[in-house]
This record gives C-alpha cells, sequence and structure tokens, in this order.
C-alpha cells in the first residue's frame, strides 16, 4: 500500500488523533501559560525568587521525556492524566523563563510614571507592564508550543492521545506492513500541526501586540 | 476638579530619606515651603537627591522621617494612589507609554477617577490643543510616531489631564534641542500663566531654573538648601562659591535677563503736549537744565516726538513742528538685556519705556547700570 492510500484508507482515524493531538498540546500550553504567568507575576520582582521559579522550570526541562512519562505511571497510571501533567510540565520553562525576562525588562520609568500617576500596583501590572511584556510573553508561549508539539508524540507510551500512537506503533512492528506508513504519517501529521499553530501564533501576535509597540 | 483654585502650598518639614545600605542620607532633613501657584525649580549636581526628593512628595518613596503637607493635609494620612491621582508627575523624556494611543495616554488620571467618555474625550481635546498639538492628528497616534518634543508636550497635556493643584516635573525637557526646549519653556510658562499651579521643576540647567523658576532651589548633596530665593536674588547675590559655580561666568548678563524694566527706577523727561510752546518749553528745559523732552500724544499719553533744547532755541509754535519721531519704544514687560538691546540698536541715548501704552519714563545705559548694582545691594540687605 502506498503512502497516500494507506492515508486516504485511514482517514477518519488519523483526522481524529490529529485533533486529539492539537487538542492536548493546546490545553496543557494554556495550562502552562496560565501557571506560568501566576509564578511570574508572583516572583518577577524579588530577584531570588525569580531565579527560584526559573531553576526549577530548568530542571524539570531537563529530565529526559520518556523518563518523565515513565514517572507519571505509578502516581496517575495512563491514559490522558499523565499525558496532561508531563507535558504542561514541560511546556512550563519557555513560559515562565519568558514572562519574567519580560516583564523585569519593562522599563523602570515606566512604572515609575504610572504608580505616579496614581495606579495601583494590579493596574500597573495589567494596563502597563503585562502589554509592554506581551511581544516576549508570546514568544515563550509560541516557543511552548512548537516543543510541546514534538514532546506530545510520547505521550502514546503512557497510552496518552495523539499522533504518537502512530509513530510508536509504527516504529514497534517497523518491517511489517504498512509499519513506516504509519510512523510517517504521524511525524508529517505533527509536522503539520507545528506549522498550523505557528502561523496562528502569528496571527494572534498582530491582533493582541498593541500597533504602537509594532510601529 | 480644582479649577479655580490653581495651586497649593507644599511644605517639607525636616525631611529625610535613607536607602536602605547607603551610609549618607539622599535627602538630609530638608525643610522648605513651596508657595502655592509658584514654580520651584531645583538645580544641583547629580546625585544630590532632586529626584528623592520630588519623589518623596508623591510619596512613590516614603521617608525615613519628616512630614510633607500638601495644602496643609500630611500626605501620608492619604492613601499614596489617591494623593497621586492630585499631582501630576512628569518625567524625564515624557515617560509615554508606548502600547497606548496619544489619547489614551492622556486619559489615564481621568479614566482612573471614572471621567464619563464624553468628558475624557473633550479634555483630551482641550488638553491636546493647550499644548500645541492639532487634535485631529495626534489622538490616535502612538508615541513612538512623534517627535520627542511633541511626546514632551503629551508628557505636560497627560500631567495636566485631571486638573491638578500640583506638578512634579523632573528633567522633563532635558531630551531635545535648545531651540524645541526654549519652546517648550515660553509654553510652560504661558500654561502657567492661565493655570497657576504650584510646580516643582527639577533640572541640571541653571539657564532653563533661571527662565522658569518664580523660585530656585540650589541643592547641594543630600538635598541640602544652600540657596532658595528669587532668581534675580540668587544671581545679584550668590551665597557662595558653590552656587556661584552654577551661575557660571556671566551672571551679570543673566540678572539682566531676569529683570524687568516696569521694575527698576527710570529716568524722567520732560513730558510735554504737541500743542505746547516751543518757546516755553525751551525755557522750561533751560530752568531744569536738561537737553530732552519728550512729547505725548493727546489723550493717549504714547511717546511720539523727541525734541531737544537746540532744536528749540528761538522756535517758536507748537512743540510738535519740531525733533523728530519717536521710532523706538520698549514695553515694561521687557527684560533689561532687552532694554540694552534697544539702545545699543537704535542710535538714541534714551529709549523711552511704555506701559500699556503709556510713556512711563526712560532707559539709559546708566539707568541700566544703577538699576543692576541697587539689585545687587537690595540683596545683600536681605
Ligand atoms: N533606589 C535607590 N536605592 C539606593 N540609592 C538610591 C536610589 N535612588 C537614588 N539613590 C541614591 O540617592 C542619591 C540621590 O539620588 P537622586 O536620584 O535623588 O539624585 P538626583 O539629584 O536626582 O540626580 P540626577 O541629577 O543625576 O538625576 C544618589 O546618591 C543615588 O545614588
Ligand atoms: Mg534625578
Amino acid at each position: 500500500m502506498s503512502f497516500w492510500d494507506y492515508v486516504t484508507s485511514r482517514w477518519d482515524l488519523l483526522l481524529f488523533e490529529t485533533y486529539q493531538h492539537a487538542s492536548m498540546v493546546f490545553q496543557c500550553v494554556l495550562l502552562a501559560t496560565v501557571i506560568g504567568l501566576a509564578v511570574a507575576v508572583a516572583t518577577y520582582r524579588t530577584s531570588w525568587l525569580a531565579n527560584l521559579a526559573t531553576g526549577t522550570a530548568s530542571v524539570i526541562f531537563t529530565i529526559p521525556s520518556f523518563a518523565m512519562f515513565g514517572l507519571m505511571i505509578p502516581v496517575f497510571g495512563l491514559g490522558v492524566v499523565p499525558s496532561v501533567v508531563a507535558l504542561t510540565l514541560y511546556a512550563l520553562l519557555p513560559i515562565i523563563r519568558n514572562c519574567i525576562v519580560g516583564l523585569s525588562g519593562v522599563d523602570p520609568a515606566m512604572v515609575d510614571a504610572a504608580r505616579g500617576m496614581g495606579m495601583s500596583r494590579a493596574m500597573v501590572l495589567a494596563r502597563v507592564e503585562l502589554p509592554l511584556a506581551w511581544p516576549v510573553i508570546l514568544t515563550g508561549v509560541r516557543v511552548s508550543t512548537m516543543l510541546t508539539m514534538g514532546v506530545a508524540a510520547i505521550a502514546a507510551y503512557v497510552s496518552g492521545p495523539g499522533l504518537g500512537d502512530e509513530i510508536f506503533s509504527g516504529l514497534a512492528r517497523l518491517g511489517g506492513a504498512n509499519a513506516l506508513n504509519a510512523a510517517l504519517a504521524g511525524t508529517l501529521g505533527i509536522i503539520l500541526l507545528a506549522l498550523l499553530f505557528d502561523a496562528a501564533y502569528i496571527l494572534i501576535g498582530r491582533l493582541t501586540t498593541s500597533r504602537g509597540l509594532r510601529v | 476638579m480644582s479649577d479655580d483654585v490653581g495651586g497649593v502650598q507644599i511644605d517639607l518639614r525636616n525631611l529625610t530619606k535613607r536607602y536602605p545600605g547607603q551610609a549618607k542620607p539622599a535627602v538630609d532633613d530638608v525643610t522648605m515651603t513651596i508657595q502655592a501657584g509658584e514654580i520651584v525649580v531645583f538645580v544641583g549636581p547629580s546625585g544630590s537627591g532632586k529626584t528623592t526628593t520630588m519623589k518623596l512628595i508623591n510619596r512613590l518613596i516614603e521617608p525615613t522621617s519628616g512630614e510633607i503637607l500638601i495644602n496643609g493635609e500630611d500626605a501620608r494620612k492619604k492613601k499614596a494612589d489617591e494623593l497621586r491621582r492630585h499631582i501630576g508627575y512628569v518625567i524625564q523624556a515624557g515617560g509615554l507609554f508606548p502600547h497606548m494611543t496619544v489619547a489614551d495616554n492622556i486619559a489615564i488620571v481621568p479614566r482612573i477617577l471614572k471621567w464619563d467618555r464624553k468628558r475624557i474625550a473633550e479634555r483630551v481635546e482641550e488638553l491636546l490643543t493647550m499644548v500645541g498639538l492639532e487634535p485631529e492628528i495626534y489622538t490616535t497616534r502612538y508615541p513612538r510616531q512623534l517627535s520627542g518634543g511633541q511626546q514632551q508636550r503629551v508628557g505636560v497635556a497627560r500631567a495636566l489631564a485631571a486638573d491638578p493643584p500640583v506638578l512634579l516635573m523632573d528633567e522633563p525637557f532635558g531630551a531635545v534641542d535648545p531651540i524645541t526646549r526654549a519652546k517648550l519653556q515660553d509654553e510652560l510658562l504661558a500654561l502657567q500663566d492661565e493655570l497657576s499651579k504650584t510646580i516643582v521643576f527639577v533640572t541640571h540647567d541653571f539657564d532653563e531654573a533661571v527662565k522658569l523658576g518664580d523660585r530656585i532651589a540650589v541643592l547641594a548633596e543630600g538635598s541640602r538648601i544652600v540657596q532658595y530665593a528669587e532668581p534675580a536674588e540668587i544671581l545679584a547675590n550668590p551665597a557662595d562659591d558653590f552656587v556661584r559655580g552654577f551661575i557660571g561666568e556671566n551672571g551679570a548678563m543673566k540678572l539682566l535677563n531676569v529683570t524687568r524694566v516696569a521694575d527698576i527706577d527710570l529716568d524722567q523727561a520732560l513730558t510735554v503736549a504737541p500743542e505746547a510752546d516751543a518757546a516755553e518749553v525751551h525755557r522750561e528745559l533751560a530752568d531744569r537744565d536738561e537737553h530732552w523732552a519728550v512729547v505725548l500724544d493727546r489723550g493717549a499719553g504714547r511717546p511720539v516726538r523727541w525734541v531737544n533744547r537746540e532744536e528749540l532755541a528761538d522756535a517758536s509754535g507748537p512743540v510738535e513742528d519740531f525733533g523728530g519721531p519717536v521710532d523706538v519704544t520698549i514695553s515694561g514687560r521687557s527684560t533689561l538685556q532687552e532694554a540694552l538691546e534697544a539702545l545699543l540698536r537704535s542710535d538714541a541715548e534714551l529709549v523711552p519705556v511704555v506701559v500699556k501704552r503709556r510713556y512711563r519714563g526712560l532707559v539709559t545705559l546708566n539707568t541700566v547700570q544703577q538699576a543692576i548694582a541697587s539689585l545687587r545691594e537690595k540683596a545683600k540687605r536681605r
């Protein structure tokens, strides 16, 4: 069976797996963004706390992905939960780091001006610091998404959802019928998704970054 | 809003700020009163504590000890954010938020104060016009689409948005060329004529201080007040070498620049009506042993002709048939420098001074010299 025949014959399944993959990556990155932003906001003003947060995220990041998913099994068993937890942990580093870099990179004069006009701390964060740091934060989220996209394939190892299943089952019976086709379909699917997400980020960046920062 | 009130008085009492881990306080036991409606300029070397003193006033920095009274009320009794909404603040290069349009930048405090949309829009338009930027063009621009001078104008407009009685300006015109800077200074003075806010203005530039300040505070390390007086007094009688160093070499010339003709003792000459009898005027000049007489317009009291004693010898008829027209006059609002300029430019030894179109007296080189001497004398006696 040619690759094309393989894809058409299993179109529905592939589409479903692709959707699952995208949905998992999207949700994990969203979760990581919420957590990462919260951690960054809580720590960026105190340098040792900020370093601690970035350091911890870096340590998590250095754990090999197979080991990480493996470590999830005794705690969360198999399936969606361990996949999401592991992926979210991976996704954290670029996000936390960029949030902290972005927020602490805001010109102190801007903060002074904002405080000097009578904005409360929360207003300064919402109206000045976050909008100014936004391009950097968004870059972090984008990098994190690309990274998660690849790592998510490993989720199949803990019976997680997504295109990883194609790759894993394909590689497991290499030489067998359609083995290569399966692995190829999974890999190409992931690449396509990555390109799609990247395009989406460019659009989101345009729509959510103040025009004043782009001129 | 406090449209009609103008500024309020600010009192600093034994104000001290010691940053953690620093041996010497950045602001060391400073006591001063800033009068309502005045521009007080802080000048002093880098690190003398000017910015710190200013930030103590709007509580961006809390004092280690001492008090700040704004309009007689202890600034620390109010919520800091609340307090700051009624103190305009302009920092170097405007400090505009690049992600907000000009209109949004200006509208920040009015929005915090929950003004309604219509009122905010009107206020933005009014302020832009006030600082010389056309609202149709500039409301929707972003700060990065403006020149440095335009940004600073917006910075001033933003600080004035909710009509605060107090304005703090920390080197607001630092980053522009001298011509734009002079223009911004003129605009600020014109605004202040109208608004009479209490303005604390920080600069390194003594000439700027002289031009803008109703009073200048020369500060040394620890924000120690070396001299706090009107510009003319500081120029006429600097307290010590430190102040002299700030003034620079040509203090006397600068003094000419800050003294108004209306404020000095003018020379007086014989004044006559156009129809006065020439022979009569001649006799009177001889009696007074004077050389020149000024012919004043009927009614208006405007100087129109000069006549001198020689021309009137053996003359008869109305005095307006003799002498020559007055072509140079100066206003009482001119500075002595401008008077000097007028004297040097025209061939005349005397230039008549006109206040509200009426003759007030004469300026000669001697008048100017006398005036400077007496300013020095007065400053010393104080
Ligand atoms: N946040 C801070 N922490 C510690 N020390 C500070 C801080 N801000 C200012 N200082 C110190 O306090 C002193 C006064 O600083 P300040 O900024 O008030 O000076 P300035 O007169 O405004 O100087 P410049 O003309 O350079 O703006 C300086 O010695 C400075 O190093
Ligand atoms: Mg300063």
